[in-house]
């Protein structure tokens, strides 16, 4: 059994409930960052979204929110890891709510990325009633240092090029036991990056990501595919498939990516 | 008295079939007012309104109710080398009240798809009338095919409000029988972006995300486009289109990139 902490420890995420009005506050430490750039990794991005908005919902719910999908857009790199981040509902149906979440970097007024999810309402059976007390137990823990790269430390593998795998383990998993969104956010992006050579890596920029079911067995093994590539930037296709369970679909996803020189070239405005 | 305008479904050039197995095949015949000007690239607000029927067709027949669109993504991740495609739609999920669907497109003479849109239908709690039956291509939504003389945009109605604004009017060529149809709605993100960019006919959009959130009730729908970055490789842009007659209610949040052409 895994003795790491839950992986949200390490995102230093304050988050702040003000009367619905949802905010957080959150310093990326390097190791949550994009390999060999300063750019917050957009599967970490889609952690504190999905956090942040999910919270939001499921709180307007008043059951847990499990995502339906979530598209982050990340435009530039952010000058300071210090972040702020704030969420709100564009729709708040009986069953589907729509969260938005804009990222800022300390000292900047302007946004530098944001995410769009939608979460759906689960049954009302007492036993599903969202507190978030449980978002404040992890909240209550200073923030955890991860001497180790994310994706390291989620235990995602590398089994072929453009080929990674994650089995669902205690530090990795959301409130109701299965792979949490963002991690899997992140499994798609690992799976990009290892779809380009040492010579030419790439930072994944954007994603949209569709959970099509919960990983049951596992390991869950996603693969790239890149549709177009050219010296500064590349879209891809990523499938993701419970192997344990007869490659079912787990989720797909459209990536966007910048060439790394392109990407560290950026000069943030 | 002026003839109306006949509905923009049957100037897509569209034939298809709705399989058994909930997939969707078609072809379309891809008129040159329908593409971004200048080129033999289908607007990607075009392919939009394909997939929105390629996927919302077999969404409403598994669910037995309509399904209207919550979200639709549109990626171009290609250019073409010719107008008339091919796609095929299939469903990926199919809960008890959402389905996702994905639409890949494939130009004539080409073996790999350029683009893929992924859109989410829900489920509403009207129940289908007994005598409804998925359209098929001769239905008179789709048939006769008609000839667009002018640019779907101007054909639409949309005209700018400003520079990175523009409108339109519920109009009954581009409803879908309640409110403005999803693809003329990713239309009107898409025209507001150009419009923003200067409509100088040097950049194409290239991906839309859009959320769709309410109805248009009052009109007309304005759409805003906000550039959120731009340089040499291509912009992004958030929309919001509004209810500009109903207090400007916001009824679509969406994403757009641009590229160079």
């Amino acid at each position: 059994m895994s003795d790491h902490p839950h992986f949200s420890e390490h995102l230093d995420f304050r988050w702040n409930n003000d009367d619905g009005h949802f905010t957080a506050r959150a310093e990326v430490q390097p190791t949550l960052c994009a390999p060999g750039t300063e750019w917050p990794r957009a599967g970490v991005l889609a952690m504190y979204a999905d956090n942040l908005g999910g919270f939001m919902c499921s709180v307007g719910f008043g059951t847990p929110a499990p995502t339906l999908d979530l598209s982050v857009h990340v435009f530039r790199r952010p000058p300071s890891r210090v972040l702020h981040l704030e969420s709100r509902h564009l729709r708040k149906g009986r069953s589907i709510a729509v969260a938005e979440t804009w990222f800022t970097a300390e000292g900047e007024d302007e946004p530098f990325a944001m995410a769009v999810a939608s979460h759906m309402k689960m049954g009302d059976r007492a036993e599903r009633k969202f507190s978030l007390g449980y978002a404040e137990v992890r909240r209550a823990k200073p923030t955890a240092i991860l001497d180790e790269p994310i994706e390291t430390r989620a235990g995602i593998t590398v089994v072929a090029p453009a080929t990674v795998e994650i089995a669902a383990a205690p530090h990795v998993i959301n409130g109701i036991g299965t792979l949490h969104g963002g991690v899997l956010a992140l499994l798609t992006e690992r799976a990009v990056e290892s779809a380009f050579t040492d010579d030419d890596p790439h930072v994944v920029t954007g994603l949209d990501v569709r959970y099509l079911s919960s990983p049951r067995i596992g390991p869950a093994r996603a693969v790239a595919n890149v549709l177009r590539g050219d010296p500064t930037d590349a879209h891809c296709w990523v499938e993701v498939v419970d192997t344990g369970d007869g490659d079912r679909p787990v989720v797909h996803a459209f990536a966007t990516t910048r060439a790394r020189g392109a990407a560290q070239g950026e000069e943030a405005p | 008295m002026t003839e109306p305008s006949p509905h923009f479904f049957s100037q897509l050039g569209f034939d298809f079939a709705v399989l058994p197995d909930d997939r969707f095949v078609g072809t379309a015949k891809v008129q040159p007012t329908l593409c971004i000007p200048g080129t033999v690239v289908p607007r990607p607000s075009m392919l939009a309104t394909y997939a929105d029927i390629a996927i919302g067709f077999p969404a409403a027949n598994r669910f037995g109710f309509p399904a209207p669109t919550l979200d639709l993504s549109m990626h171009v991740f290609r250019t073409p080398t010719a107008a008339d495609l091919s796609m095929e739609a299939k469903l990926v999920k199919v809960g008890k009240r959402v389905i996702v669907g994905e639409c890949w497109f494939t130009a004539d003479g080409e073996d790999d798809p350029y683009a893929v849109c992924v859109a989410t239908f829900f489920t509403t709690a009207e129940p289908l009338s007994e005598e409804w039956r998925t359209p098929t291509a001769d239905n008179p939504m789709f048939s006769p095919r008609q000839d667009l003389p002018e640019p779907i945009a101007d054909r639409a109605g949309i005209h700018t409000h400003a520079p990175g604004s523009v409108e339109v009017q519920l109009a009954p060529h581009i409803s879908n029988g309640t409110t403005v149809q999803g693809g003329i709605v990713a239309l009107l993100a898409e025209r507001a972006c150009e419009s923003a960019l200067g409509d100088d006919g040097r950049h194409a959009v290239t991906g839309i995300d859009l959320r769709y959130l309410s109805a248009l009730r009052a009109g007309p729908a304005r759409a805003t486009a906000e550039p959120l970055r731009s340089d040499d490789q291509g912009s992004h842009f958030w929309v919001e289109i509004t209810d500009a007659g109903d207090d400007d209610r916001l009824i679509v949040h969406g994403l757009v990139t641009a590229r160079p052409l």
